[in-house]
């Protein structure tokens, strides 16, 4: 079941890109926010999949016998998930406070610095 | 050694204070150092023959060393450089009096004369790559140093700019130099010549080479910036732009000559150029009205020559030149600062309006007489004995190269009329309305000429004075080999004394001519040769705005989707190219998943699409959290319920606070502003989608190298005492990292509140 | 398997994190003069950990392999506290006068430096990313601080947004290399290279971690943010951002090439080397337009990325040696630029036009002064001490037979020291505007330093060159 997650994966960022190109922030953090879902299932991806078995020592047991999902990407994309929420929130912060200063979300409509023509306001 | 170049940078410190103390006479201070240096180098005269070393380590790692040589070559300009630049002290404290930045002055043109004897006296290229650049510092410096003109402005930026990158080119063919002949040493590259000469990157090393010497020595097509150069006051005019600093790239090629020398690019290259440069410049001497410049163009023209007469690299050629380099130092130097003693007394130098001030400035006049005398090449002057070694210098040349003897022929006839004109037109003849007013200059602006003028007229009655002491031990050390001179003033009377006699006599014609008509000439002349190579300089100029303007506007217009594309585009292409490159093994087995699996799979992949395509907030929203749903499944499918769990709380909580701020930004579309160009940006998500899906194939078709996670799965119960190993990693065996993310949660809620923080105040 | 834990080893990284909080409650708790306590307390926990790390015996790997302390990183790390210290005094006063003098400010700036030092240190793919996180996360809000200026929000935007694709990137990058060579530790990547076979996925991967930090440091084509970031934020943020963040980017690009990446030398080198030929050309030729000077600084520091980035194309220990005496040279000047820029206030507002330092020469002849040697140097004219980073970088461009590189860079600084030029003729050379208001005496102390070492450099090159050294054998030494 590897390959189909991997076109899942593939999508998922395709998607996000398309999202962040918009000139609409709105749908620019939409992107982030499945760019970060894409991320944390290439992680877990790339670690391999075994289903079912989480890596947990049975009560008792000194080691895990047979098969086990690989717990490294696991702890990672934990790792991972608080970060890009942490993240995510910032940036809707972010966009609330460019909103209520710059009075848009269109980032085309953000030119301070570089102003379509010579004269500036 | 290290002394006499660091002296002046010393002295240029202090430059400042001591004006501030004595005012003008601070001049008679300062100009202590360099005669002190010019006595201690003729007290090295004997040993200079052979040549003396010294070093001091300097640029640790790279065996770049404080390295510093003294032979005959040296010797010679570093005579020039102190002596003549004690004059130009002394001359510049009369001539600037009473200037208000005169501290800063002094305390550019020390550090000039510092870094040129740095120049002189180094024995490696990095030190002489150090101090030629800052030669060129200390000229744009000096040429800009009378702001308020635009025209000095624009000089000394142009002079920086071709010097600079002229220097730039030299370091480039100094390193590849260095490199070919296996030492940063000059004294064992000179000795590598044959070895240097066999290497592959002989011509690139040449032509920087010579790039930087032509740019340096004004050499056409480079020499416009020299004659701009003269915005500068005259005392730098004459000790920068006649004396040392131009004559640089002249030591440099006549240093390197052993290296780089003998070889029929060289000979070309430096016969031709040189050639053109000694021709042109005297043409356009005569052109002038201005006395400064016209002394300017014969300084190129005198740049040329000397150029030229290295080419060939044989004996009589660099006697020659190093001969013309002294004369050329003494009647240019005492000419410019004639020059300069006309201007400040009568407060205009040009030709049209100046006349008879022989009886109000007697003694310049006498100066600039008798240098003329020796710029003429006329017997008793020094330049005499320089013209003779010229036309032996030729004549060894002749069969070779008749062209060119026509052409320094023409060079000296014009030159003739050249000096006639500096030393008849503005001292003799009717007195002008400007020479009316004028003075004899104060004694330390006189020193200077007079000085240089008699030494230039008992060196030419008495010229093996030098010959064998300062000319042929140069000579020594160019060619390598012991040179000898004796100079006989008179040799015979036969055919080329008489084409000397024919020369003096057509160039008598041509002044007579010019007296006449030059007026006519200037005015059909220059506007068909005025532009050239200046006009060129300030097209690039021009140019290299526009394209900064184009690529401006091209790459960064300030829009965020656009850097965004770009970026995504070049990591796809990158990605794409380096795939290019090889094989992969992709894993493509589609087969065997269970049907739950394909349901989530599926359900993910429309919520995807529906939120890229989604038109309103709450379609948008709920795609989002539906897709955050299907990642969490897959984590609980695939053997993650840790993951599975805190996925689908996190999730929550963002659909929930988006849903917040969705709210409070009222009046937005979400289908306002989407991705454009649609298909350009569209191609852009799909290769990026694809590049990461093509990757992540590759990466599941490679065995698994599972010691990582077996080795997790052993120790976690023994060495951490935990049974969830997932949690034992996060809290323990990657304890770090998990410190690391509470500290990024925790300044991302700083953050975060900090900027509400900052919002509510501006609201306030 | 490295299992020692040798957490001292992070000691100076966990005593500024502590520091940070404890800055943070003094601000809470102090109402009057918060700002300045909290700046004067931040300064001396910057120096006071610069010190702990200078005494730390190096080289050490703790945390199981995740962090790595060795001369590399103790050099990359003084610098960076440096840079920060110098960053912190250039806004005391700035701050103040535009309002924004918030205690928040320090913190946020002690905060980025955490992350930095975790990611020169960083010896895993995941530490790095997180290390890179944290400090990026405070920059954001720093670029954003400036409450009513809306360049500065737009800026702060604009940062966060490409700053974040960046990681994302990164993070792309590592899930491959991860998945390619089964482990995110440095060691374990580069002995999966070793190995063989997987490399081509795995340079692909490399591919985008190569972009992440390309975005760091701001090279072509990954520079687009810098030039509107660096315009937009307030001038004492935006000199910290030019050197700090720049010089752990670039110390982590040095450390993950070289590191993990080594054996795989052949494959990256020319994307090095198109990115710093890139990188030089347009720092060259972008600049030349620009009327306003912290834009210009922009584009300069695109360049001269570019040239620090030619050592690291070189991959030799002479290359690295090369990027990190560049690198210190030009936090050095970059700093005494910056200090001159924040100098630049008439009648209360900050000016940041060229044009507005017309005849600086004549109002202010010592700032002048300082700002010319600065643009000098920049320019690479020796003997002042940006002549000896780029010569440094040259040669060893040389030494490893990449001619065209150093022969391109030469050109570029051609055409850089036009713009650097520019700046010094209108200071001396065009109509005097009014004097700028009298500069406040940290401004003075900063420049002074940077200029007096940015001059006198070439009489004793021989300190700095030989740590740079070390440091460079640490990494790529036998």
């Amino acid at each position: 079941m590897e390959a189909p997650l991997a076109l899942l994966i593939g999508l998922l960022t395709g998607v996000a890109t398309w999202l962040m190109l918009s000139r609409n922030l709105i749908r620019l953090l939409l992107g982030f926010a499945v760019l970060g879902n894409a991320v944390n299932l290439l992680i877990f991806t790339a670690g391999r999949l075994t289903r079912d078995v989480p890596p947990i020592v049975p009560a008792g047991a000194q080691a895990i016998e047979g098969a086990f999902a690989n717990p490294l990407p696991q702890a990672l994309v934990l790792t991972a998930i608080v970060i890009g929420f942490g993240l995510l929130a910032f940036a809707l912060v972010l966009a609330w406070q460019a909103y209520v200063r710059l009075g848009t979300i269109r980032t085309d409509e953000m030119r301070e610095a570089e102003p379509p023509e010579e004269a500036k306001p | 050694m290290l002394i006499a170049v660091l002296a002046p940078f010393a002295a240029a410190g202090f430059a400042p204070l001591l004006v501030r103390l004595l005012g003008d006479r601070a001049g008679l201070v300062l100009a202590i150092v360099p005669a002190a240096t010019f006595v201690w180098l003729l007290s090295r005269l004997p040993e200079a023959t052979p040549g003396v070393l010294e070093a001091t380590p300097w640029v640790p790692g790279l065996d770049v060393a404080l390295d510093f040589s003294l032979d005959g070559l040296s010797l010679i300009f570093a005579l020039l450089i102190s002596g003549i630049g004690t004059l130009i002290v002394l001359y510049a404290g009369g001539y600037l009096k009473g200037h208000p930045m005169l501290g800063r002055f002094f305390l550019f043109l020390m550090m000039f004369m510092g870094a040129m004897q740095g120049v002189v006296l180094s024995d490696n290229v990095i030190t002489l790559f150090v101090f030629w650049e800052l030669t060129s510092l200390a000229s744009y410096l000096l040429v800009g140093f009378e702001s308020d003109r635009p025209a000095a402005r624009r000089a000394a930026l142009q002079a920086l700019l071709i010097t600079g990158s002229g220097g730039l080119a030299l370091l480039a063919g100094l390193v590849m130099l260095a490199e070919a002949g296996g030492s940063w040493r000059i004294s064992d590259l000179t000795g590598a010549g044959a070895w240097i000469q066999d290497d592959p990157l002989y011509r690139p090393i040449l032509i920087l080479v010579v790039l930087g010497c032509f740019t340096k020595s004004a050499q056409w097509p480079f020499h416009s910036w020299l004659p701009g150069a003269m915005q500068a006051p005259t005392p730098v005019s004459a000790y920068l732009h006649s004396a040392t600093m131009v004559k640089a790239g002249v030591y440099l090629l006549a240093r390197l000559d052993p290296a780089l020398g003998g070889s029929p690019e060289w000979l070309w290259i430096l016969t031709g150029i040189g050639g053109l440069t000694m021709l042109m410049g005297v043409v356009f001497a005569l052109l002038e009205t201005d006395l400064k410049l016209v002394l300017a163009w014969t300084t190129v023209s005198a740049l040329g020559t000397l150029v030229f007469l290295l080419g060939p690299t044989h004996e009589p050629g660099v006697k020659a030149a190093m001969a013309f380099l002294l004369v050329h130092a003494l009647y240019k130097g005492a000419l410019f600062m004639a020059a300069g003693n006309v201007d400040h007394e009568a407060g205009t130098r040009d030709l049209t309006r100046l006349g008879g001030l022989m009886r109000t400035m007697p003694v310049t006049f006498a100066a600039a007489a008798v240098a003329c005398v020796s710029m003429a090449g006329l017997p008793f002057g020094l330049g005499w004995v320089a013209k003779e070694l010229i036309g032996a210098a030729k004549i060894a040349l002749e069969d070779e190269f008749g062209i060119t003897v026509i052409a320094a022929t023409l060079t000296n006839l014009m030159l003739f009329c050249v000096a006639a004109i500096v030393a008849t037109v503005p001292f003799t003849g009717r007195t002008s309305e400007a020479a009316a007013h004028a003075h004899e200059a104060p004694w330390p602006m006189l020193a200077g000429p007079v000085m240089l003028a008699a030494l230039g007229l008992v060196f030419g009655m008495a010229p093996n004075l030098i010959a064998e002491p300062l000319i042929a031990a140069a000579t020594t050390a160019v060619i390598g080999r012991k040179a000898t001179l004796e100079i006989v003033l008179f040799k015979a009377f036969d055919w080329k004394f008489l084409l000397t006699l024919a020369t003096f006599v057509a160039g008598a014609a041509l002044f007579l001519l010019w007296r006449r008509s030059a007026a006519g000439w200037r005015a059909s002349l220059n506007p068909v040769l005025d532009r050239g190579p200046d006009r060129g300089y300030d097209q690039v100029m021009r140019g290299l705005a526009a394209l900064a303007a184009w690529q401006t506007r091209i790459w960064q217009p300030g829009l965020l989707h656009r850097y965004m594309a770009a970026s995504f585009a070049v990591v796809t292409l990158a990605g794409a190219a380096s795939l290019t490159r090889g094989e992969m093994r992709l894993n493509l087995d589609f087969d065997g998943g269970r049907l739950i699996e394909w349901a989530v799979f599926a359900v993910t992949a429309a919520s995807a699409l529906v939120a890229a395509l989604a038109t309103t907030r709450l379609l948008a929203v709920t795609a989002l959290g539906m897709l955050g749903l299907g990642v969490a499944m897959i984590f609980m499918l695939f053997g993650a319920p840790d993951l599975a769990i805190t996925q689908f709380m996190v999730e929550t909580l963002v659909v929930v606070i988006l849903a917040l701020v969705l709210i409070r930004l009222p009046g937005f579309r979400l289908s306002a502003g989407g991705a454009r160009p649609r298909w350009l940006y569209a191609g852009i998500s799909a290769g990026t989608g694809a590049l990461v899906t093509l990757l992540l194939l590759g990466v599941l078709a490679e065995p698994f190298d599972p010691r990582l996670s077996e080795w997790f799965g052993r120790a976690a119960v023994p060495e951490a005492f935990g049974h969830n190993i997932v949690n034992v990693i996060l809290v323990d065996f990657r304890a770090l990292d998990t410190l690391g993310e509470i500290i990024v949660v925790f300044a991302a809620a700083l953050a975060a509140l900090a900027a509400i923080g900052i919002g509510a105040r501006t609201r306030a | 398997m490295e299992s020692a834990l040798n957490w001292h080893a992070a000691i100076p990284e966990l005593a500024l994190a502590c520091l940070g909080m404890a800055a943070l409650m003094l601000g809470v708790f102090m109402r009057r003069g918060a700002t300045l306590a909290v700046t004067m307390f931040t300064l001396a926990s910057l120096l006071l950990v610069a010190m702990l790390v200078l005494a730390a015996d190096a080289p050490v790997v703790a945390f199981d392999g995740l962090f790595v302390l060795d001369a590399f990183a103790v050099f990359t790390k003084v610098l960076v506290l440096l840079s920060a210290a110098l960053a912190l005094v250039l806004a005391l006063d700035w701050n103040e006068k535009e309002g924004i003098d918030r205690f928040e400010y320090p913190v946020l700036v002690l905060l980025a430096t955490v992350g930095m030092m975790a990611m020169v240190s960083a010896n895993d793919l995941m530490s790095l990313y997180l290390g890179l996180e944290l400090s990026s996360l405070s920059l954001y809000v720093l670029a954003a601080i400036h409450r009513d200026d809306l360049r500065a929000t737009e800026a702060g935007l604009k940062y966060f947004v490409l700053g974040a694709v960046a990681s994302g990137m990164l993070l792309y990058g590592s899930s491959l290399v991860y998945g390619f060579s089964g482990s995110t530790r440095f060691a374990g990547i580069a002995a999966a290279i070793e190995a063989g076979p997987a490399s081509l996925g795995l340079i692909t991967g490399l591919c985008f971690v190569a972009a992440g930090l390309a975005f760091k440091v701001s090279a072509v084509p990954f520079h687009m943010w810098t030039p509107d970031v660096y315009e937009g934020a307030p001038t004492p943020v935006t000199a910290f951002f030019s050197i700090a963040p720049k010089l752990a980017a670039v110390g982590l690009f040095l450390r993950v090439m070289t590191g993990p990446f080594g054996e795989a030398a052949g494959q990256w080198t020319q994307i090095i080397v198109l990115i710093a030929i890139a990188s030089m050309l347009l720092g060259a030729f972008a600049a030349i337009g620009q009327s306003n000077i912290k834009r210009l600084m922009a584009y300069s520091s695109i360049g001269h990325i570019g040239y620090a980035l030619i050592g690291l194309a070189a991959g030799t220990e002479e290359g690295i040696r090369g990027v990190l005496v560049y690198m210190a040279i030009y936090i050095v000047m970059n700093a005494g630029t910056f200090g001159c820029i924040v100098a630049m206030r008439r009648e209360g507002r900050a000016s940041e036009r060229i044009e507005d330092l017309a005849g600086l020469g004549a109002t202010a002849p010592g700032l002048a002064f300082a700002l010319t040697v600065f643009m000098f140097s920049m320019a690479g004219i020796p003997p002042l001490a940006g002549f000896f980073g780029k010569f440094y970088v040259f040669m060893a461009a040389v030494q490893a037979g990449l001619w065209p590189l150093a022969v391109i860079g030469v050109l570029a600084s051609v055409v850089s020291a036009f713009y650097y030029l520019r700046i010094v003729k209108v200071m001396y050379f065009d109509p005097a505007q009014p004097a700028f208001d009298p500069r406040p005496a940290t401004v003075g102390v900063v420049v002074a330093g940077t200029t007096l070492f940015t001059a006198l450099f070439a009489l004793a090159p021989a300190p700095l060159v030989a740590a740079a050294g070390t440091a460079a054998r640490a990494l790529v030494g036998g």
